[in-house]
């Protein structure tokens, strides 16, 4: 077996966790809903402000606490029994993660601190795309470098309309949320029929 | 070829290197744990073929099998042991330094 090969299937043991495409559904709708309501926040005002300020902060905790629990839940209940179950922990701690962890630190501090106008955008594309280019690097999973590639266009065009930092965080989120989701959805219609195949082939042994 | 390339041949940890059981390992290697219809599944083998091949590696000791039950459904979970970790390590270190001599 090549040195290649073995490093794919690390690689693919470590990417099934996205293979149902549930949790690029989840976190699309998440991340759609909450840049939806952040731009809103930002654009109202009086009580319309205080709705979706609400609104926005119910959707934050609620996707990234409930989330994890409705995905899992999901995941118990219909794709493990069908798919078999594998745990995506780590092994351990990845020390060729650390440059870009205080890279996107330093993004997130320069952003708070100066708000420059024309980088907002950018570097709020830049901040994304290093999160999802992490996930590729750790899966392999191309989708992740799309969406992130796809972050960082978003965020090179939204420098030249020159939002403040929240709404250019908020519309790349967005951009990357629908992206996301539509992924997920091409990805679950080719599980269900992977999974059928697998059916098959039992059925048939 | 050097003499040192082929001794380096010899020194392959033979358990890991049949291609069943060596998908096996890289496979518990990417998860923290999985369970027999997950590893099943990914490697197309049959039930008993996986089986058997689970057998020899927890009789080395690098993987560990635990049975339990999910709801009234039973459940084999395969997880590498320290023992096994440290053996795929050295295979993947083997297999970088064999492909390098190539």
């Amino acid at each position: 077996m090549k040195q290649e090969s073995l490093e794919k299937w690390i690689q693919k043991a470590r990417a099934s966790w996205w293979e149902d495409g549930l949790t690029e559904i989840l976190s699309g709708i998440g991340l759609t809903l909450i840049a939806i309501s952040g731009i809103l926040k930002e654009h109202t005002s009086g009580r319309a402000a205080d709705f979706w300020g609400f609104a926005w902060v119910v959707i934050l905790v609620g996707f990234s606490v409930g989330g994890k629990f409705l995905l899992q839940w999901i995941k118990r209940r219909w794709i493990w029994p069908r798919a078999g179950y594998a745990h995506p922990g780590h092994q351990r701690f990845d020390v060729r993660v650390v440059p870009e962890l205080l890279l996107i630190l330093l993004v997130f501090i320069a952003l708070i601190v100066w708000e420059p106008p024309v980088l907002t955008g950018l570097l709020s594309g830049l901040f994304i795309f290093l999160v999802l280019f992490r996930i590729y690097r750790y899966s392999g999973i191309k989708r992740f470098l799309g969406y992130g590639i796809l972050a960082l266009i978003g965020g090179f065009i939204l420098a030249f309309v020159r939002l403040s930092f929240g709404d250019a965080l908020m519309s790349v989120l967005g951009l990357v949320g629908v992206a996301q989701l539509w992924g997920g959805i091409s990805q679950f219609r080719r599980f269900i029929k992977m999974l059928r195949q697998w059916e098959a082939q039992a059925h048939e042994s | 070829m050097s003499r040192d390339f082929y001794r380096e041949i010899t020194k392959v940890d033979r358990l890991i290197h049949e291609p069943a059981r060596l998908a096996i390992m890289a496979l518990l290697y990417g998860t923290k744990e999985a369970d027999f219809l997950f590893i099943l599944r990914q490697t197309g083998l049959t039930k008993g073929n996986l089986s058997v091949h689970l057998s020899k590696l927890e009789e080395a000791g690098y993987i560990e099998i635990e049975k339990r039950f999910v709801g009234k459904k039973p459940q084999t979970l395969c997880r590498l042991t320290p023992k096994g970790q440290r053996a795929f390590e050295r295979y993947l270190e083997w297999s970088r330094n064999f492909s390098r001599q190539i």
